[in-house]
């Protein structure tokens, strides 16, 4: 008998009734992801102090003799500050950028020139060159962490607004140093992952790649190559 | 099959009425639908609208270890009001630091600070020399407004030390101050120790710099502070 309905009304009834909720709580869940920010800036900040709260917990306290003996230990430039040294001076860069990873390449030249500041303790580095048509200014600041036993740097240019920290160990044997660090990509207003290798080819070559993220699948891919030679 | 016959219509009639029970439940449940839209809508609207007029930062919903913002691409490489409010000390200014390296004995010292904008109107570079505790005393910073984070950032390094102190945060126009927090790498193990500066605006030509910092103990105890005014 029941095969003569037209339809079944329970059931189209309770797909209606289900859908409906579906709809709802999408719409609920919509209306939560507008307030999520907040939350999750609430739950960040306090994440955030509960993260640092263990930092204080184990201090060592130390003797103010030994206190001074490791920071004049720290403030001293040691043998890595000497290799930042030893690349003082102008140098002329061959600029090749990849946007894609199978975009063609584009390519500019480049000066940049390195000098010792806070007496021999860190090296600024100005760029000047030319992207996209556009004068490019960039400034970088590098140190060698006496404590961390890492390079770091900073990073501004005057294509943004932000500061790029980046950090990463000497290699001896590939006479390279590996830094990473996070940036803002202008492009999806994320933070995301990128690495520099700097490679100390001799005393009159350098080479150094950037990798970023593919703008398609995130996936890393050199961004950049400079080919740098001494200039006499 | 006679009685087949005369349940049928019966039957017929029935779902006929369920379809139109269930028309006039559809087209209510739809009414609601509609409705709990539209009010989604409007809140999200006017939610938008609120953040924007607070010009609180819409910026932050951290997901892990990726920070998701919401940036305006051309925003983000120009300079804005922060950065007007930052090249608004560009100049020479004395400075009268009282140091509480040794709590016991307070010194007080006569620096200068020069502040100048860098790349374009960019950032901000700001250099304080002089003499602390009987011994010469440089540092550097870099202080920029991050348009997409819609924080200030800033980097410090000195000749007393190796590493880098970063310090991120906010400028509060009702109380004059901007209150930036960040860490400062442990000269004995190169851990990362909590830094806090607070710079509280007195008028166009003074203001006053204090310095927070983890003690022994994890206490936070002050490292310093300064009252800076404009040379004329």
């Amino acid at each position: 008998m029941k095969k003569l309905y037209l339809f079944r009304p329970k059931k189209f009834f309770m797909k209606r009734i289900t859908l409906t909720i579906c709809a709802a709580a999408f719409l609920l869940a919509s209306c939560k992801d507008e307030k999520k920010p907040d939350e999750i800036k609430a739950d960040a900040t306090v994440s955030s102090t509960t993260e640092s709260k263990p930092q204080e917990e184990p201090w060592v306290a130390v003797d103010s003799a030994t206190a001074m003996k490791n920071w004049m230990t720290y403030a001293t430039p040691g043998e890595p500050h000497k290799m930042l040294a030893k690349s003082n001076g102008t140098w002329n860069g061959e600029v090749t950028m990849w946007m894609a990873p199978d975009a063609p390449p584009s390519t500019s030249t480049a000066t940049m020139v390195n000098k010792m500041v806070m007496d021999g303790r860190y090296q600024v580095s100005e760029t000047k060159g030319n992207m996209m048509g556009m004068p490019f200014n960039g400034m970088s600041t590098t140190g060698f962490d006496n404590a961390k036993k890492v390079y770091v740097s900073t990073w501004i240019d005057n294509m943004g607004t932000g500061v790029m920290k980046m950090e990463g160990p000497w290699d001896e044997a590939t006479k390279s140093t590996t830094l990473t660090g996070k940036m803002i990509d202008p492009n999806t207003g994320k933070e995301c992952d990128f690495k520099e290798i700097y490679t100390i080819t001799d005393d009159n070559n350098q080479k150094m790649e950037m990798y970023g993220p593919d703008p398609k699948t995130g996936k890393q891919f050199k961004t950049m190559e400079i080919k740098l030679t001494r200039k006499k | 099959m006679h009685r087949n016959n005369t349940e049928i219509p019966g039957l017929m009639f029935r779902d006929f009425l369920f379809r139109i029970c269930i028309f006039f439940i559809q087209n209510y449940i739809m009414k609601i639908t509609a409705f709990v839209c539209a009010v989604a809508f409007f809140i999200s609207c006017t939610e938008n609208k609120d953040s924007e007029k607070d010009n609180k930062p819409v910026v932050t919903i951290t997901t892990g270890t990726e920070t998701e913002v919401k940036a305006d691409p051309t925003e983000y490489f120009f300079p804005g009001p922060m950065h007007q409010w930052l090249a608004s000390f560009t100049g020479e200014w004395e400075a009268d630091v009282i140091s509480y390296m040794d709590p016991t004995k307070p010194d007080t010292s006569k620096l200068t600070q020069t502040y100048s904008m860098i790349l374009n109107g960019l950032y901000q570079e700001a250099k304080l020399t002089g003499t602390m505790m009987g011994m010469p005393f440089e540092g550097r910073s870099i202080n920029a407004y991050d348009n997409a984070k819609k924080k200030f950032q800033t980097t410090w390094i000195d000749i007393y030390s190796s590493g880098f102190t970063y310090m991120t945060g906010n400028y509060d126009s009702s109380s004059k101050t901007l209150n930036l927090k960040g860490t400062q790498p442990n000269p004995s193990d190169g851990t990362d120790m909590n830094i806090r500066q607070v710079m509280k605006i007195i008028d166009n030509d003074s203001y006053t710099l204090t310095m927070y910092g983890d003690a022994p103990g994890g206490k936070e105890i002050k490292y310093m502070e300064g009252t800076f005014k404009r040379k004329k």
